[in-house]
This record gives C-alpha cells, structure tokens and sequence, in this order.
C-alpha cells in the first residue's frame, strides 16, 4: 500500500479537547462515598479539636540553607538557558513545524510538560520556576535598567491582569475545539511572550511578574513546597504545607486561584455523562460556544460559592478585632485544595501522555528527525493501573481538603479568640466541603 | 499490553480477511497473495490523508459496476464493469497519468486488493453478511472523486463455507446522521481484554477513529464499516469523526 503510516504514527496520539481522547475510569460510588465521609468527619473533629494557638506561621519561613551561593546561581542560569532553548523550539515548533496534533512537539509539551509538571513539581521541591522560567528571563533581558517614569496601570499593581492569560490558556485547554492546534499553541505563545516582554520594557520586571498570571499561579503553588524563600531572603527548609501560611493571598492570587480552580472543575464536569448529552452532537463552532459558556458557569459557580462563604465569614467575625477582607484572609487554605483538583485530574495525563514527550521530543518539528533515537518508543498505556490511579485522585483530592482545613483553622486561631475562631470556621469549612463533594461527584463520571 | 501487541494481535484477528486471489480472465485459477498484507490492516489510513482527484468537470466520468457471487467454498467472485478509464497494473514508480488508474477492492471497510483485473476471486473470508466495495484510484493510489464520493460500487454477500466467524465479546451500533448521534452519544462499557466491535452508520463519507488505541475506519455515506478492537488498556476513550471532530462514541474499558 502506500506506506503512509510510519513509526511515528504508530506511536502517536491524538491530544483533542486540550489534554487528550482518553479519560480515566469513574471512581466507584462507594470509594467516593466512604472519601467523602472521612474528609468531612475529619474537618468537623478539627473544628473543635484542634490547637487553639497559631502553630504554622512560625514554622513558614524554614531553617535557613547556606552554602548555594555561586554554585547555586551558576546552576540556575544553565537550567535557564535550558528552559529558554526548550521554550524556543516548543514556540517554533508550533509556529513552523508540521501542524499535526499527534506529529509537534508543542500540545504535549504545553498541556502536560508546563501545565501539570511544571506546578505539581514547584509544590514539591519549591518555587524554581520564578529562577528558571523563560518569561521571566525574558522580561528580565527586556527590561531597562531604569524603568520608564510613567507608573504601571492599576490593573498590574493590582495582579488582576494576570487573569487574562490564565483564563485564555484554559479556554484554549478546555473549550476551544481547535485548542490542541501547533499553530494555535505557537502563535498564542508568541504573542503572550511579546506581550510580557513589551511589559517588561516599559514597566519593568516586576510589573511583568504580576502580568505573567502563569508564574504568579505556579509561585503560589510552591508555597506548599518544603523549600521556601525566607523572610530574609535566603532559602529555608521546612515542612510541606506550612509556608502557605507565611503571608496571605493578595485578592488577586485569591481570584486566580479561583479561576484555575474552575477550571479544573469544568475539566471534571465536561468529562460527565451529564456534560455528554448537553455537548452531544456538537463539534466545531457549535461545541466551543457550547463549552464556552459550562467554562463559565463552572468559574462562577466555584467562585460565588466562595465570595458567599467570605460574606458570610465577614458577618460572623463583624465587631471583632480583625474583622473584613474574610475571603481574602483565608484564601492560601484554597492553595492545597487547587493542588489536589490538580493531580486528582492530570495525574494520569503526566505519566501516560507524558511520555508522548520523550517520542516527540526526537522529533519535535515533525520533519522525521529522530535526535535521540526515542522516536519509535512505545507508549506504555498501561504503566499505571486504573486501580492506582483511582486512590490517588481520592487521596489528593482528601488531602488538599484536609490541608485547606488545617491552614483555615490555624489563620482563623491567630486571627480570633478561640470562640471566634471556632464561629468564623462554619462558611469556611462549607464551602471546603462543597469543593470536596462537588470534586468526588466528578470523578464518578 | 503495548500498542505493538495489540496490532499484532489484530493482524493475527483480521489476516484471514486478507488472503486475496486475483484471477486471469478464465484460464485457471493461480493464488496470488498480495504483498505487504500485514501493513494494510486497518484499511483506512492510506487513502484518507491523501487529497483525491476530482473528475467533475469530465464529460463522460469513468463508472464502476460490481456483481458479487458466493463461490460457496468460503470465497466470491467479484466481476467489475468499467467505463471510461484504461485499468494498467500501478508498478513502480506510481505516477499518475490522467485516464488510466486501477481498483481498489475491500472487505468490511478493509481494503484486501488493489488490481488492474476485472474478475476477481475473494478467498478465505468469514461466514456471513460482508460487504465488498470496489472503487477506482490513480496509479499513485489517491482516490478517483466525482461529486465528492468515490468512484465505484459495493454489494454485499452472504459467504458460505468459509471462515468461522470471529464472535466478538461485544458488539455494539451506532449512527450518525445529519451531524448527529442517533440516540445521543453512548457509551460502551466492556472489560480488559474483551473483543469488541462497534458497527458505525453514517449517511456521509466519514473516518472514525478511537483515540489512544488509535484505530480507524472509513466509512462510506449511507454505509456502515466496523472498528474492531481489543480492548488492551483501562480507560474511557472517545471516538470521533476525523472530518467533523463529532464526538461518536465512548468506549469505556475496566
């Protein structure tokens, strides 16, 4: 015959829909159940029975690590070069290589590489993406020595700009039916990479830093991690999850949160059968508007519960000392639960299409390179069982509410007596509980 | 289980559908097996990438005409009536020259042969209803279009003496008609290391393909074709039309 299905083919897989046409199975009814249960027994016996003075934010900074120095410096700026010659041939590729989902290098290397890799592994081992990530390198390379006179917009002191290209990304992950596209990927690369760089140039590297709402994202993400930036500047060691509670959200990282929480959410409700019959026999035009608007309803819906439960906190706490800004004094304990939501949803994605990364990065232009030598490397679909897959959705899902709840408690105690403390927990823990429920529904399919 | 092992396995499932005779006009019988018949076995890629040649503005576009016959010894004859274009054996090095082009013969959706003979004889096929279609491409193997079908003509026939059936452990059906999933999309739940087929209608020229397993099939508009799988790796996988991106079917598997 033709011979028109190579090695390549063979191997390679269609990324549809963003991050792929293969789902996980649904969690069985009573392993959700029984999760659930425990979660919420859990949160109400912390409620009263927790400590009843603040424990964590003393122990966020860290014991200090000495002896980086140089080698620590010069290490980084070779990751970084690194970083930058990948971003540069995942862009390019997009751009020039052969636009076929399942033959370019970029959907793999941008839905799975720096969209599950890159915040899962900076809550484990610590905020290296702010020293290594390629915009940030840029924006500093862009930047004058001596920003402009003209003081940055509101909208970028204020961080809200880095909403826009968050929620972009995720309409392009989630919603838009050519999102997995090189040439979408590419373009809508470079232009947000000009447009950070042109922000650098004219407002300097911190400016661009709060427009950059991927790294504002990731950074907030390796608050969890047992490596931290102390207060002083040097780095410290300390356990995971405490430095969350080091300084509190700015509403902005509050709303952020939020919006990748969403949209996550929406990952999870699209993947329903209910969302199948509402998006049956769309495609197209038809399906993204379709999508666009679940998008959302989901956001809105995750983030009113959330404003709701602030009012609410707002009202139980009013006379008392530090009373307002509720929604936003508790918005790190959201941190662990997005992380949760995060690995219960794209675990699987990194460790099955994630090898796709390895194939396609032998061949990342697919011109019929073979760089090295791993172009024909079989995917292995069933490295992971679903078994396993199904406990640690359950797990990272319990354990994000479980740590949200222990950093909830521990603001609320340092915030307010302890009768207080214990009042202004119900919305929180609410809406913690409805965050949880509402994630484990999902993954019953 | 790799992807490796699942195609092998399914060359192993489907190679009896492939043992082809093309016979002389009338003067004996000699088996001829096509060549390289382990990398034709899903039968659709090969065509479906390539751009086809539009014959619409001809004034007498070539025709093609089947009568399919069951020899009753497990195999069919198959006589191809052709107008309007020379049949030439496409040998090396297939270049393509307008008014001459060759056949393309399938079973089920599974392309078995590709000829210049007008009488050909299928052997070794399975017991029961198959679907043969015969359809005219160029001697570079892209499809001869007109209208924006295929050239050609298919008929089923019911084969008698031959292969036993594999019985598959699942079976199931679905149609698309007008953009739509008849019924709603479904979703097909079977186990680990079941057989499955998924008969798909449609009243427009189509490929569907199940993703991660990475399988197609074409189908014809008003037809039906088979996807055929063995359900190796756990999951929930969607299926799609390649053309439209219509979601199809899901196949659950646990």
């Amino acid at each position: 015959m033709t011979g028109v299905a190579g090695p390549l083919t063979e191997v390679a897989v269609v990324l549809a829909h963003g991050v792929g046409g293969r789902t996980d199975l649904p969690l069985s009814a009573w392993q959700a159940g029984w999760s659930a249960a425990v979660a919420m027994v859990l949160s109400f016996a912390a409620l009263g029975l927790l400590w009843h003075r603040p424990l964590l934010a003393v122990l966020a900074d860290g014991r200090p690590v000495s002896g980086i120095g140089a080698a620590g410096r010069w290490a980084a700026t070779l990751v970084r070069a690194a970083v930058l010659a990948v971003f540069t041939v995942v862009v390019t590729a997009g751009i020039v290589g052969a636009d076929d989902v399942s033959a370019n290098l970029s959907p793999v290397a941008v839905y799975v590489a720096f969209w599950v890799a890159v915040p899962v592994l900076s809550a484990l081992v610590g905020p290296f993406w702010r020293s290594v990530g390629p915009w940030d390198t840029l924006a500093r390379l862009a930047s004058r020595r001596r920003p402009a006179g003209s003081a940055e917009p509101a909208a970028i002191t204020g961080g809200w700009l880095a909403m826009v290209p968050v929620g972009a990304f995720l309409w392009l992950e989630l919603v838009y039916h050519d999102g997995a596209r090189p040439r979408v990927l590419g373009w809508a690369g470079l232009v947000y990479t000009l447009a950070v760089v042109a922000v650098a140039r004219r407002w300097g590297t911190e400016a661009a830093r709060r427009v950059e709402g991927f790294g504002v994202v990731i950074d907030l993400l390796a608050r969890l991690a047992p490596v931290g930036r102390r207060a002083d500047g040097r780095w410290g060691l300390r356990a995971p999850l405490v430095g969350a509670a080091a300084e509190p959200l700015r509403p902005s990282e509050v709303g952020l949160v939020l919006l990748v929480l969403g949209g996550t959410a929406f990952d999870g409700v699209s993947r329903t059968r209910f969302w199948g019959n509402v998006a049956s026999g769309r495609s197209g035009w038809d399906a993204t508007v379709v999508g666009t608007a679940g998008l959302l309803w989901v956001v809105v819906v995750v983030g009113v519960a959330y404003h709701l439960a602030g009012r609410l906190g707002d009202r139980l706490t009013s006379g008392e000392e530090a009373s307002g800004d509720f929604a936003v004094r508790f918005g790190h304990s959201l941190l662990p639960i997005l992380l949760g939501y995060h690995v219960a949803h794209y675990f699987s994605l990194l460790v099955l299409e994630g090898q796709l990364f390895r194939v396609l990065a032998s061949d990342p232009y697919g011109r019929g390179w073979d760089l090295f030598g791993t172009v024909a490397t079989p995917v292995d679909w069933t490295l992971v069982s679903p078994t396993t897959v199904g406990w640690v959705q359950l797990g990272s899902i319990v354990a994000g509410h479980l740590a949200g709840v222990l950093l909830a408690h521990d603001r609320s105690v340092a915030s307010w007596r302890p009768a207080v403390a214990l009042r202004s927990q119900y919305p929180m823990l609410a809406v913690m509980v409805a965050y949880t429920v509402f994630g484990l529904v999902l993954m019953t399919g | 289980m790799t992807l490796n092992s699942v195609r092998r396995a399914l060359v192993v499932l489907l190679a009896p559908l492939m043992l082809v005779v093309a016979c002389g006009t009338g003067d004996g019988e000699a088996p001829v097996k096509e060549d390289g018949h382990g990398s034709h076995d899903h039968g659709s890629h090969d065509h479906g990438s390539l751009p086809g040649i539009v014959l619409d503005d001809l004034a007498e576009p070539p025709s093609v005409r089947i009568v399919v016959e069951p020899d009753g010894a497990g195999g069919a004859t198959v006589e191809v009536v052709v107008d309007g274009i020379d049949l030439v054996v496409a040998d090396q090095p297939f270049d393509h020259r307008p008014g001459e082009g060759h056949l393309h013969v399938s079973v089920d959706g599974t392309t078995v042969a590709m000829t210049a003979d007008t009488k050909i004889h299928l052997v070794d096929l399975v017991d029961g209803h198959r679907e043969v279609a015969v359809s005219l491409s160029s001697n570079d193997h892209r499809d001869y279009l007109l209208a924006g079908s295929l050239i050609g003509d298919s008929a089923m026939v019911v084969v008698t003496g031959g292969l036993a059936p594999i019985i598959p452990d699942h079976v199931f059906s679905v149609e698309v008609f007008e953009g739509q999933v008849v019924g709603g999309v479904p979703r097909f739940e079977v186990s680990v290391g079941d057989l499955v087929e998924i008969e798909v209608a449609s009243d427009a020229d189509d490929e569907v393909h199940l993703h991660t397993y990475d399988e197609s099939v074409s189908v014809a508009g008003g037809g039906r074709a088979f996807l055929r799988v063995e359900a190796t790796i756990p999951g929930v996988f969607e299926a799609e039309l390649h053309g439209s991106g219509l979601k199809v079917f899901e196949l659950q598997v646990s």
